[in-house]
């Protein structure tokens, strides 16, 4: 049964790359946090099942002809294939600046907030600063205090002092993230790399044109957060 | 080619889940749901229709898990409320419940979601009931014999999940394409009651990715929409969209896709200009 040994591989192969995934923790840069467990459920049925499929059309290898394999059986598993190659030679990183897209400058989204905007200055995250620096009125950000890790993203034409500091929230998948970004004035924004994860320290002030900007006392390198997207 | 690989992985891993545990669904529990159907109280085409409008909320199982068991009860002659299931089970479950309601915080919207999905349930039931030729495609494998082998079994779990899966890398792939190269700005642009609409259908069609989330992606666009447009988009996107086709070509045959197609799409055009005008 040469079909069923294709099953099986494919199977074992498409289990094998959920597991890898899984195991050096780059699933995480492709999906929420919680369904990782349900990755893994999913890796062992279909491990399971290939296995348990491989060992019957072992039993009986008399069967294995080529020449019983359909042509759609063939393309099937060349797709399948493309899909673990495809998951063998690109390990999934978090999206970076290369996603922002120039109309998603935080302020001009009107992305629906839900529930999550409401927390003390300090512990707001790019997210939640976003929603507050489109919705609040700009005198009574001034002056809260900012703490918080995204990474840097350079806008075309911005001033040398000047950056943005960005994460992307995701609903589900990163199919459908969204980036945000908050503007800093820091006098070595130069000297920050684009994309590099940095833990940022400040205040809000007004900029001269009267819009809020977040003015950093301190701005440490970090390794990039093990959960790189932010879950509304 | 990084960000296209990204974001087609990522709709694989997250799709994977859900049509193995439809297909594994459909193979152990679709004998009972057979008998269950079986009854006399069923035999009825209304109750039947009435039936699969409402399973979802025992099944809980988003677009790509319900097809297969609704594939293997329209084979299976339940052609009412296999069709009635296969339009509503996207929708009408507690997982979509949920999320329909924590991205949007309305109970108009969510009434107005469920309520526009069952009655196209009821409508794409009672057109493809009419229908006289079998609307549904023999699996290729033939269905899971209870006398089988364990192996057997696995065997034909598999085949039927690859049979799908190939069909969920096209839709992926087409739906990743999408998402790297083309500017979707210009739909959420429109304005006038009818285009803004026909633009969010149309953003439902490259956009739904899985019904169980698509609120949070409509509800990322849409700030300035309004309710009519968002409807088009939550009751329209679960049923036809980039990746739902392909499948939906697979199990069924072309005159009843053609016709699910368009009855759901004047239905989702209808309601959501009824709602974008309404006088409440």
């Amino acid at each position: 049964m040469v079909k069923t040994v294709l099953l099986a591989l494919g199977g074992a192969s498409l289990a094998g790359l959920l597991a890898l995934r899984l195991a050096d923790g780059s699933a995480a840069s492709l999906v929420q946090s919680w369904y990782l467990p349900v990755l893994l459920a999913s890796a062992f049925i279909l491990a399971a099942l290939a296995a348990a499929a491989g060992v019957g059309a072992l039993r009986t290898p008399g069967q294995l002809r080529i020449a019983s394999v359909r042509p759609t059986a063939l393309l099937s598993s060349g797709l399948v294939a493309a899909v673990v190659v495809l998951g063998l030679a690109f390990k999934p990183q978090p999206l970076g600046s290369a996603s922002l897209q120039a109309d998603e400058s935080g302020l001009s989204q009107s992305f629906n907030f839900s529930n999550s905007a409401r927390a003390d200055s300090d512990e707001r995250n790019v997210y939640q600063w976003a929603y507050e620096f489109a919705t609040a009125p700009p005198a009574q950000l001034s002056g809260q205090s900012v703490d918080l890790i995204g990474f840097v993203h350079h806008p075309d034409g911005a001033p040398g002092h000047r950056f943005a500091v960005a994460r992307f929230v995701v609903a589900c998948c990163v199919a459908d993230a969204q980036g945000f970004t908050l503007p800093v004035e820091w006098a070595g924004a130069t000297t920050l790399a684009e994309d590099s994860w940095i833990h940022l320290a400040g205040t809000v002030e007004m900029d001269v044109a009267g819009r809020p900007v977040i003015r950093a006392r301190t701005v440490d390198a970090v390794a990039a957060p093990s959960n790189p997207y932010i879950y509304p | 080619m990084r960000e296209f690989a990204t974001i087609f992985l990522a709709l694989i891993f997250e799709t994977t889940p859900f049509l193995l545990a439809g297909v594994l669904i459909a193979t152990l529990a679709g004998p009972a749901v057979e008998r269950v159907l079986g009854l006399a109280a069923f035999r009825q085409p209304a109750a039947g229709m009435l039936a699969g409008a409402g399973a979802g909320l025992l099944l809980p199982m988003c677009d790509c898990g319900s097809r297969p068991l609704a594939h293997r009860l329209a084979l299976a002659g339940r052609r009412q409320f296999a069709i009635a299931f296969l339009v509503a089970a996207p929708v009408v479950n507690p997982i979509v419940i949920i999320t329909t309601w924590l991205a949007f915080r309305s109970a108009e919207l969510l009434a107005l979601r469920l309520g526009l999905t069952i009655l196209m349930a009821f409508a794409v039931s009672i057109v493809l009931s009419a229908f006289k030729s079998e609307i549904a495609i023999p699996a290729a494998g033939g269905h899971v014999h209870t006398d089988e082998g364990l192996s057997q079994r696995a065997s034909h779990v598999l085949g039927e999940f690859f049979e799908l899966f190939q069909f969920l890398v096209a839709g992926s792939a087409l739906a990743a394409l999408i998402q790297v190269f083309v500017d979707t700005s210009v739909f959420s642009s429109t304005q006038g009651v009818y285009l803004t609409v026909i633009a969010m259908l149309g953003l439902a069609f490259l956009l739904s990715i899985c019904s169980s989330v698509d609120a949070f992606v409509v509800a990322g666009l849409s700030g300035s929409l309004g309710m009519g447009a968002t409807l088009a988009f939550l009751t329209f996107g679960p049923l036809v969209n980039l990746k739902s086709m392909p499948m939906y070509l697979r199990l069924f045959s072309l005159p009843a896709v053609v016709a699910l197609t368009l009855v759901v799409t004047q239905m989702a055009f209808v309601g959501a200009v009824v709602v974008e005008l309404r006088g409440w």
